[in-house]
């Protein structure tokens, strides 16, 4: 085992994810190595070193719980007004597009406008087939 | 560095609360979000990188989880179900303000005037951690502000969900979607430019 094998095996011993069967290669040639033995050091400082980040109090935590409860109890907005805003915002999003004569900058913040809608009801999960890659497609399209 | 693990006993608490939540019981739900969302909320953060994405997507993820609990077939593995949605929805997230971004819709990383909550902030605050031995910390943590800054997005979130969240390679690979080989490639050139803004000696 050379230095530049043991490189992978000193990260992965460090993180705890060292595989048993090559714990015994990497010692030998931790105890045949200074250069490598004293990076082993190193990276384990780097990571013990790197704190954690700070928790958030409980009242966050608490207030968390009750907006995730509290729109379950709301509930959606019914059926219909999603289906109407999705179409609605999709038919905005088509016209603007097809429309060769707006300038870019009017069809981008019109793009923005719609997905602002969108996310703020809540409905861009239900636009699975409408992937963010197709709406760049058709802007590639219209700039095209 | 290691994430606190679910004991067998909760494993069995958990089933139980799974199961009346799937029957619209919301008391148990509300004590599901109590015992996953600190792990939500930090998953999350692994790929959107700011506190009110993170915030928005885990929340989220309870409500979506909520409403699917009758299409989850064994109560008993309500973590790793949820977990995947938690990941799905983060990288949607994600997915939406690259886009946004490629349009100009909005700053470059999204995050702008937000609160840092990911290992941006860990590294500000190590440059306040020690008083006495300030000057050597605050170069590296200014370097290592740096290298995290120059990490890619895959970079900084298997980096975030090894060293902060403490996830092993192998669960990574499943949330991320992709090869435990890639997590590792990704990981390990990250640690590296990590490794890179460490002092070599101790001053």
């Amino acid at each position: 085992m050379n230095c530049r094998e043991v490189d992978e095996l000193l990260w992965l011993d460090v993180l705890g994810e060292l595989a048993p069967a090559e714990t015994p290669g990497l010692k030998e040639h931790l105890r045949a190595c200074p250069a490598c033995a004293a990076e082993h050091t190193r990276r384990r400082e780097l990571i013990q070193r790197l704190p954690q980040p700070a928790k958030r109090p409980e009242a966050y935590w608490d207030a968390y719980t009750e907006t995730v409860i509290s729109k379950l109890r709301r509930g959606p907005a019914d059926r219909g007004t999603r289906r109407w805003v999705i179409a609605a915002a999709l038919a905005a999003l088509v016209t603007v597009m097809a429309t060769r004569e707006i300038s870019e900058k009017r069809m981008l913040q019109t793009v923005a406008a719609e997905l602002d809608i969108l996310e703020h009801f809540e409905v861009l999960e239900e636009l699975a087939e409408v992937p963010p890659e197709e709406f760049e497609r058709l802007v590639e399209k219209f700039r095209g | 560095m290691e994430r606190e693990k679910i004991i067998p006993s909760e494993m069995d608490q958990i089933s139980r609360l799974a199961e009346k939540s799937r029957e619209g019981d919301l008391a148990a739900f509300s004590e599901l979000v109590g015992l996953y969302r600190e792990r939500a909320y930090g998953l999350a953060m692994s790929f959107v990188r700011n506190h009110p994405d993170a915030e928005d997507v885990s929340q989220e993820a309870f409500i979506k989880a909520y409403k699917n609990l009758k299409s989850l077939k064994s109560t008993g593995a309500f973590g790793a179900w949820f977990f995947r949605i938690v990941a799905n929805l983060a990288k949607n997230k994600l997915r939406w303000r690259n886009f946004r971004e490629k349009l100009h819709l909005t700053s470059k990383t999204g995050e702008e005037g937000l609160e840092p909550f990911g290992l941006e902030q860990v590294a500000d605050r190590h440059a306040d951690s020690d008083p006495a031995g300030g000057t050597v910390r605050n170069e590296w943590a200014a370097r290592i502000r740096e290298a995290l800054a120059s990490l890619s997005d895959q970079q900084k979130t298997a980096v975030h969900m090894k060293l902060l969240e403490g996830y092993k390679i192998s669960e990574i690979a499943r949330l991320m979607t992709i090869s435990e080989g890639s997590v590792k490639v990704h990981l390990f050139r990250g640690l590296k430019k990590l490794r890179e803004s460490f002092p070599e000696a101790d001053a």
